[in-house]
């Protein structure tokens, strides 16, 4: 491999600027010249070196008074100054010798570590690789040698991705085909721990109205879907299953055929469309309503930020749902309202800079329409639902 | 005909009994032959038996089949949305057979009017379809999205459960 390096012009001479060549040696164990005569230690040859069976940086052969000490100069770390390979080496050609720099004289700091010194750039024919490479990359790899072609190869993607076709991957994904389920994927875009902050921060973010800014560039509709989803079923279980309590004391406490108190508890599934209708149609049309506004008003908002910010706004009703189970209608008001309100102001607060960029002077109007919509909503979901 | 029924045999013990043993060593090639008889016959099958004896049966095998139908459905297209990679219709299918537990449960349920009773079987139940089902669906998507995608899942067999929990008594 040294003469490899020499014909590619590595030989000879100190670098003069960190050369673009790749170091050839994973580990800075490098044999010196007689600078350090008085020093000598024991040091391992490299074990990944199987050309000349371990030549670099081996014994000193025919250097009499050259030792082999790993070593690095105090002021260069390894990074910015590969060592230079002196081609006037006394061991036959195969062992390039590496001269520190002279001013490193002081100590000699043993330094172990398999950290390939960092290197640009490639070996072999630098101009057109890449061009229409598909096939024509297997000639070319036997020039070269194992870290080399790692480091191209990592390099590769970067250089052909333009001319490969393009795999739709999460970024590309508009290139699928409406039909295709894989287009909307940037709108699913979102972990485990994202998911509950969002919904964490609808309870709380009235108070720092931060939720915008952190949904702008991931918005997701998975949340305003399943939280929808969920509403709807947990409404119709509490709500029955209050209701069921409340017939089972009436039930109990006047034993009376004439009274209205059917015989046996049956459950409500009507309310199960209502409930659906309601919670998808406030979550969708009215954000989609919102949205038409503002683009009126020539917003940028994207519709799925406003859907994102509605669907984790009505979060908050899910606990409501199972509190209201309690008999007590007063308690159900003022837990509704109390909801209502930490939604609104969550929608509020996190609306109202989007808005007043949109049309200052509009901003007031459209930001009450937006609180008395969902004034109106929590009132008829106290009314509808969780009246039992 | 008759090797349909063997294929739905098979296809459930596949899917419902993960014991690794013989030819169902495997398990994601365990629905290979997927087919959509099997499933069919356990959404009928439940909802047939939680609407028996309802006083509005007609509406609650309606919204029996169409839940379990389009939940099916909707469970698939989340976990591809989520950026799982799973073929549509052998996920469609492993969801249909993972309601075989809840049928037996909902049989119970028909059978008996005793709250324990019920509950002790639907909650059984639950944990075995469930069992069944998030090893694949979580195991499609990503590991910091697991929960993402198995939550709709166990939602589902509990809205079957509930279903099934405040089910009528047969013959009143």
């Amino acid at each position: 491999m040294g003469d490899y390096l020499r014909q590619q012009g590595f030989g000879g001479g100190p670098p003069s600027g960190a050369p673009t060549g790749i170091n050839p040696f994973a580990q800075p164990h490098v044999p010196i010249n007689n600078t350090y005569t008085d020093l000598q230690t024991s040091y391992e040859p490299y074990e990944d070196h199987e050309e000349d069976g371990g030549t670099v940086p081996s014994i000193p052969i025919s250097t009499p008074a050259s030792v082999t000490i790993p070593v690095t100069s105090p002021q260069h770390n390894q990074h910015h100054h590969p060592p230079s390979i002196d081609p006037s080496a006394a061991s036959g050609g195969t062992v390039p010798s590496i001269t520190p720099p002279p001013t490193a004289a002081s100590s000699v700091q043993f330094i172990s570590t398999t950290a390939v010194p960092s290197a640009t750039g490639k070996i072999g024919k630098p101009e057109n690789w890449g061009a229409n490479q598909l096939g024509g990359q297997p000639q070319q790899q036997a020039h070269i040698s194992p870290q080399d072609q790692q480091q191209q190869q990592q390099q590769l993607p970067l250089d052909s991705d333009s001319l490969l076709l393009p795999a739709p991957n999460s970024q590309q994904s508009s290139s699928y085909p409406f039909y295709n389920i894989r287009r909307y994927r940037p709108y699913f875009d979102v972990d485990t721990n994202e998911v509950l902050w969002r919904v964490g921060n609808s309870f709380i973010g009235a108070f720092s109205a931060n939720f915008m800014q952190t949904t702008q560039e991931k918005p997701d509709l998975y949340g305003p879907f399943w939280i929808c989803t969920t509403l709807i079923f947990i409404t119709a279980v509490s709500g029955n299953f209050a209701g069921y309590l409340q017939w089972r004391q009436n039930h109990r406490d006047g034993a009376d055929p004439a009274s209205a108190v059917q015989s046996q508890w049956f459950t409500d599934y009507t309310k199960l469309s209502a409930s659906a209708g309601i919670f998808y149609g406030y979550v969708f049309v009215v954000g989609l309503l919102v949205w038409l506004v503002l683009r009126y008003f020539r917003s940028d908002m994207r519709i799925v930020n406003i859907l994102c910010i509605y669907g984790y706004a009505l979060s908050i009703y899910l606990p409501i749902s199972v509190i209201c189970i309690a008999p007590s209608d007063i308690a159900r008001w003022v837990i509704v309202l109390l909801g209502t309100v930490t939604s609104g102001l969550f929608l509020f607060m996190n609306l109202r800079e989007r808005i007043m960029a949109a049309g200052p002077g509009k901003s007031m109007p459209i930001l009450l329409s937006v609180l008395g919509v969902h004034a109106v909503v929590g009132i008829v979901l106290k009314l509808y639902f969780f009246s039992y | 005909m008759l090797a349909q029924v063997v294929t739905i045999g098979r296809n459930l013990r596949s899917v419902l009994i993960p014991i690794k043993w013989g030819e169902f060593s495997n398990r994601d090639h365990a629905l290979r032959n997927w087919d959509l008889w099997g499933p069919l016959l356990f959404m009928l099958l439940l909802a047939t038996t939680l609407s028996w004896g309802e006083q509005s049966a007609s509406q609650v095998f309606s919204l029996v089949f169409a839940e379990c139908g389009l939940g099916a459905i909707v469970l698939t297209v989340n976990v591809i949305l989520l950026g799982g990679d799973i073929v549509f219709f052998q996920a469609l299918c492993l969801l249909g057979y993972c309601l075989f537990p809840m049928c037996m449960a909902a049989i119970v349920c028909a059978a008996t009017s005793n709250k324990i009773a019920r509950t002790l079987s639907l909650l059984g139940g639950l944990v075995w379809a469930s069992c069944a089902t998030v090893p694949f669906v979580g195991g499609a998507v990503n590991e910091k999205r697991k929960a993402l995608a198995t939550f709709p899942v166990v939602l589902l067999y509990t809205s079957i459960g509930w279903f099934g929990l405040v089910k009528s008594s047969a013959g009143s």
